[in-house]
């Protein structure tokens, strides 16, 4: 197939020649002698024709890279999580084709992303529904069931609530971006919240307020605490350090320092020490304080203390 | 006589189980499984309240409360799932009250519709009761309910209790505290706030020495849970 790129070059090539041609019959003349003189010198030769090769095919290559640079903008667009990038499809040379296969690939993408949403959505609905049915079953038993067994059902179902909230996010979060919620979290309060939801859980720290998807925050920071209290030992203790720039929000607890081929494995996805496998839980949470984490700009990191525990570090930059 | 709640539900069985318990509670539920049902219904006869599942067969549930806000003016309480869009559930864009993520706990659901019926009896204009969990702050007629029982506090623990809650998810140094309710009469000038404060948790907390609703933060002050049960 013949280039339609490589034929309008060629003839700009081809235009360019001939003017430079016309011109250089313009510029010589006829002398006395009958000879013919050159006017113009050799040095000037080879500049004036790059010149007019220059000129010629200025409007041709300008057009060009405009389309690429769109071409480009497209594809940056689509690349941070604008799916509903397209770019407008002109002529029909590569260039064209070229948008015209990004627009395919592109609405290909926004339509496989708008059905995990749909799954994800209709997965969330389907699984909390039978829930919330046990949930209504449990109340409806009524006061002549023994409270504590009541109090035991109600914990089961709020953990597997978690579990399902954990593995639909762990599956939201690896989709294409999605902005999720922009609001102003008070980094204290939200810590303090959840370490109220424990007993003789130690907060320390100092204000932090910055914007961010506060559901997601409030995971993160309940997934280390629940990592604490099921893995570690007390006692447990939240603190919130200001570094230049940023916050750092560290969970520390005195259970037994982890291996170091543990501690590198610990933020990979459904990754489980041997000896956890009796405990509930689907080894997400950690991957999840990190995507949230880096979602945020920050991330997500493991230290060990001295003599014994663990701590689990996120460190958050604070916008100016 | 017995309040009127359209239960529009396409699960059954979750239908059958929530019209037991809010009959329970005194409500006459009608039950519907499709949102153009639920629609008819509206037409034919008037509810006090509408709850709304999210995710019906034939209808998206958003769409069935933007057509039935055209029909009526009962407030209608969303059931969702967590993680849904829910800013644009509530407010002006379709129009729903109030939204519950399921799986709910039903004495939630239970405060959530009287606070919406509350709301509507209180007249359009005034503020709306706050909710959070099973407790319920009306700020227009000044009452505190868990559980639908009503709480007594001082007055000026009262404005205490709405500057909290009206501020909750943000840490209030006890000074910001005190700006927040200087207009109000302080009945007994020796307490302090923090005196105050353990009278409402007394009020509001399951367990005051281990409060949940009202927390403690070591030299900043207190902050009024976001998320309470
Ligand atoms: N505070 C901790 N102390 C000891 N081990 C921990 C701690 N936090 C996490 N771990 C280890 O890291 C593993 C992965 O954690 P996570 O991703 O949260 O998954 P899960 O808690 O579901 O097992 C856990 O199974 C546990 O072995
Ligand atoms: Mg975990």
């Amino acid at each position: 197939m013949i280039s339609h790129l490589h034929t309008r070059f060629f003839l700009t090539l081809v235009g360019s020649l001939a003017a430079f041609a016309v011109g250089g019959i313009v510029f010589m003349h006829v002398d006395d002698g009958g000879r013919v003189v050159h006017v113009v010198h050799s040095f000037i030769i080879f500049p004036a024709l790059a010149l007019c090769i220059g000129i010629a095919t200025y409007p041709l290559t300008r057009r060009l890279l405009r389309r690429l640079e769109r071409l480009e903008q497209a594809v940056d667009a689509l690349g941070a999580g604008d799916l509903s990038a397209r770019v407008a499809v002109e002529g029909r040379d590569e260039v064209a084709r070229l948008a015209q296969s990004f627009n395919r690939a592109a609405g290909r993408i926004e339509e496989l992303v708008a059905a995990h949403k749909r799954l994800l959505a209709n997965a969330s609905h389907e699984l909390r529904t039978p829930l919330a049915r046990v949930r209504l079953a449990v109340e409806l038993i009524g006061e002549s069931a023994d409270p504590k067994r009541k109090a035991g059902l109600d914990g089961d179902i709020a953990e597997l609530d978690q579990l399902i909230d954990e593995i639909l996010l762990a599956s939201r979060l690896d989709a294409v971006a999605d902005p999720g919620a922009d609001e102003e979290v008070d980094l204290l309060a939200l810590a303090a919240e959840e370490c109220a939801r424990y007993r003789d859980v130690r907060l320390d720290g100092v204000a932090a307020v910055r914007r961010g998807d506060p559901r997601l925050l409030r995971r993160l920071l309940r997934n280390l605490l629940d990592n604490a209290q099921r893995h570690g030992a007390a006692p447990i203790e939240v603190r919130l350090t200001r570094l230049p720039g940023s916050i750092e929000i560290a969970v520390d607890d005195a259970g037994p320092t982890l291996s170091a081929e543990q501690s590198q494995r610990l933020f990979e996805p459904f990754y489980r020490p041997a000896a956890t496998e009796r405990n509930v839980g689907t080894g997400l949470g950690l991957s999840l304080v990190r995507q949230i984490a880096q979602r945020h700009g920050g991330d997500a990191a493991y230290r060990s203390l001295e003599p014994h525990g663990n701590s689990f570090v996120v460190t958050l930059p604070l916008q100016a | 006589m017995a309040e009127r709640i359209l239960l529009v539900e396409d699960d059954a069985r979750l239908a059958e189980m929530l019209s037991e318990y809010l009959g329970g509670a005194g409500f006459r539920v009608v039950h519907v499984t499709l949102g153009a049902a639920a629609l008819e219904r509206l037409a034919a006869e008037p509810c006090n309240a509408v709850v709304l599942d999210l995710m019906l067969p034939d209808m998206d549930g958003l769409d069935v409360c933007r057509q039935l806000r055209t029909k009526s003016d009962a407030p209608v309480l969303m059931l969702t799932a967590r993680g849904d869009a829910t800013d644009r559930i509530v407010g002006l864009e379709l129009g729903a009250d109030d939204y519950l993520p399921k799986p709910f706990a039903p004495r939630e659901l239970l405060a959530r519709l009287r606070a919406i019926l509350r709301r509507r009896g209180n007249g359009a204009a005034s503020e709306a009761p706050l909710c959070f969990g099973r407790l319920e702050i009306d700020r227009a007629a000044r009452t505190l309910r868990i559980d639908g029982a009503e709480r007594t506090i001082t007055s000026y623990q009262f404005a205490l209790l709405v500057a909290l809650a009206e501020n909750a998810g943000r840490v209030l140094s006890r000074d910001t505290l005190m700006d927040l309710v200087k207009g109000e009469a302080l009945e007994a000038f020796d307490r302090s706030i923090d005196v105050h404060v353990s009278r409402v948790r007394a009020a509001i907390e399951d367990d005051a020495r281990h409060p949940r609703r009202i927390i403690t933060v070591r030299g900043a002050g207190y902050v009024f849970a976001k998320a309470q049960d």
